[in-house]
């Protein structure tokens, strides 16, 4: 944010220009500026969908700002329009402007010591938000990661990155994604967790995310990866995606699928709406699952927010996700929760809420175990949950599993 | 399965903890959570609606502590259109107070920042405030009407739009031309590039 030139498309100029409109809707003036609660929420939309959309509002933010620190003083004592304009580009340090009517009509600023005080305040007051700004950028922007990085997260951490190519990657909780970028394919690997990918259109270098299980193939598309122990659910949000499984080792056979040469089974094609879930099976004998359905896909990106929805799945999967967020660690004592199955939502932020819930919903009971872990035992349907170490009912008012009853 | 309505808020009992302690903690956890998440958005927000940074993290405060008091819970989603609703009506009752009573210069929180400041960063603010001088000198007469009309004396589009005797969309059009200029003239271009630009 100096004054030294910097060349601006036309593209940015229209960024720009949408984001003074904005900034200029947001501040419509004297208390009767009403702003309803849609334009706020398409103010939101259009602030938090692109990270450009947000830089330049910034931009303009500020200057909006400086132009308050440059007139603020002078409010009460002249209209500045109604000056003679003045345009003196050749003579920066006269004080033409506002500043020099500012002088002019407020003598106690223009005091000897007071004009020098004053002015080398607002200066300083402008040159912090400038720090203050470049800082906020610089923590908004996420990292790029290397073309063969890894991207891991810890407890309870998202993350967002920007790829090699210009895609990006949200990951969830204590989830780990490998980069094996080569130059005509993307090759990425989620060895645990979740991982929510907008992926950059390039035709020429096909994109896949591999879980072992599953590859997940796409060319321009937004999809979300979420990979437990023996079930892997692919979401798509946009476009469409190519899934095989048990697929080849990556980077033998290529990105493409060239599954039917290896005679394995031709790819599944699953469009934006739809979910792809694989499971591997129970112990006992029940063969390998593969199911598409229609879901909301809003829900099943939440996590991103902190909310983590399920529809129908079974009890085990959810306590694995939960584990990813959770300070303390849930263990199913007798692993024993198979045909549980649950829907509805967790926060990630009040999952003790959420276990004082489960615990009147399923024949488990939660109770405190070794080093702070938690057991979660199933009974029998009919025998009354026993005394546990996690709040009861008086905890639950207003929990995500009442929510949408009493809305 | 999975049924999740098997509780209703009726069945609710109060025993063992009582309801204030936990819900004091929940709520606690979901403002910090929105606020970790949400306040830069929350700030941004405000600092438009107040065009003063200062009174925005006052507003957003106060917002929060309203949260915080708020008697009943709810989903994240919910809580941050509460917090955005409260921080605006909060915003409201700032500007109205502000027609009674002109604005007042921060004092304090020039004081704050004087000393902390060097030379240099001093003297890019220095040259910028100036170059952001001779810029709005610049614009046609009625553009800057409109921004000053705006900025320094909180009009309404529509107040600006009487005293102008034009539409609200042409004062919003002067608006956008008037900061689109500053910006491009503060990046470095010459009167006429930033002109061009402008009306592109």
């Amino acid at each position: 944010m100096n004054t030294s030139s910097r060349p601006r498309s036309a593209h940015d100029v229209q960024r720009l220009r949408e984001s003074t409109e904005w900034l200029i809707r947001l501040s419509n003036g004297a208390p009767d500026g009403t702003l309803d609660d849609e334009e706020l929420a398409a103010w939101i939309r259009w602030y938090e969908t692109d990270c450009g959309n947000a830089r330049a509002f910034e931009e303009m933010q500020t200057l909006w700002d400086r132009l308050g620190l440059l007139g603020r003083a002078s409010v009460n004592a002249a209209a500045p329009f109604e000056r003679e304009p003045a345009p003196r580009p050749d003579a920066p340090a006269e004080r033409n402007g506002l500043r020099g009517v500012l002088e002019k009509f407020l003598p106690s600023l223009a005091g000897a010591s007071g004009r020098r005080f004053a002015w080398g305040s607002l200066l300083a007051a402008g040159a912090l938000g400038v720090c203050a700004l470049v800082a906020l950028v610089m923590m908004r922007t996420p990292l790029t990661l290397p073309p063969d990085g890894t991207l891991g997260t810890g407890l309870a951490e998202n993350q967002e990155a920007v790829l090699p190519d210009g895609s990006t990657v949200a990951l969830g909780a204590h989830s780990s994604l490998a980069l094996e970028y080569e130059p005509a394919a993307r090759h990425l690997k989620l060895t645990q967790g979740q991982a929510y990918f907008n992926v950059a259109k390039d035709k020429t270098r096909p994109f896949a995310v591999d879980t072992g299980e599953l590859r997940i193939l796409a060319v321009g598309t937004a999809f979300d990866v979420r990979k437990n122990d023996g079930r892997v659910a692919v979401t798509v949000t946009e476009g469409i995606v190519d899934i095989i499984t048990d697929p080849p080792p990556l980077g033998s056979a290529g990105a493409a699928p060239s599954s039917r040469a290896t005679g394995r089974s031709a790819p599944i094609r699953v469009a934006a709406g739809y979910q792809l879930i694989w499971d591997k099976g129970a112990s006992d004998g029940r063969k390998q699952i593969l199911q598409l359905s229609q879901v909301d896909t809003a829900g099943m990106t939440a996590w991103r927010e902190g909310r983590l929805e399920y529809v129908n799945e079974p009890l085990s999967v959810v306590i694995a996700d939960v584990n990813r967020y959770s300070s303390r660690q849930l263990l199913v004592d007798g692993n024993d929760l198979g045909s549980l199955n649950f829907t509805g939502t967790i926060l990630v932020d009040s999952i003790e809420d959420w276990l004082a819930a489960i615990q009147l919903s399923f024949p488990v009971n939660v109770r405190e175990g070794q080093d702070g872990a938690l057991l979660i035992r199933r009974h029998a349907s009919d025998e009354a949950p026993a005394a546990s170490a996690i709040p009861q009912p008086s905890a639950l008012r207003g929990t995500p599993l009442q929510r949408a009853e009493r809305s | 399965m999975a049924k999740t309505d098997t509780q209703t808020a009726g069945a609710v009992d109060p025993v063992a903890h009582g309801h204030s302690y936990f819900d004091t903690q929940a709520r606690s956890r979901d403002v910090a959570s929105l606020f970790q998440q949400h306040n830069q958005l929350l700030l941004r927000f405000l600092r438009a609606r107040l065009g003063s940074e200062h009174e925005a993290k006052e507003v957003a405060q106060e917002a929060y502590v309203r949260l915080l008091q708020l008697d009943r819970t709810g989903a994240v989603s919910f809580l941050r259109a509460y917090l955005f609703k409260v921080a605006m009506n909060l915003a409201i009752d700032r500007l109205r107070e502000r027609t009674k009573q002109p604005l007042r210069a921060e004092p304090e929180l020039f004081e704050e920042l004087e000393g902390s400041a060097g030379p240099e960063r001093a003297a890019i603010a220095d040259e910028e405030l100036d170059l952001l001088d001779i810029a709005l000198n610049e614009l046609p007469t009625r553009c800057r009407h409109a921004l000053v009309l705006h900025r320094y004396h909180d009009r309404t589009q529509r107040e600006i739009a009487a005293e102008l005797g034009t539409s609200e969309r042409t004062v919003r059009s002067y608006l956008v031309q008037a900061m689109l200029y500053c910006r491009l003239r503060l990046d470095g271009l010459s009167a006429a590039e930033a002109d061009a630009m402008v009306r592109q």
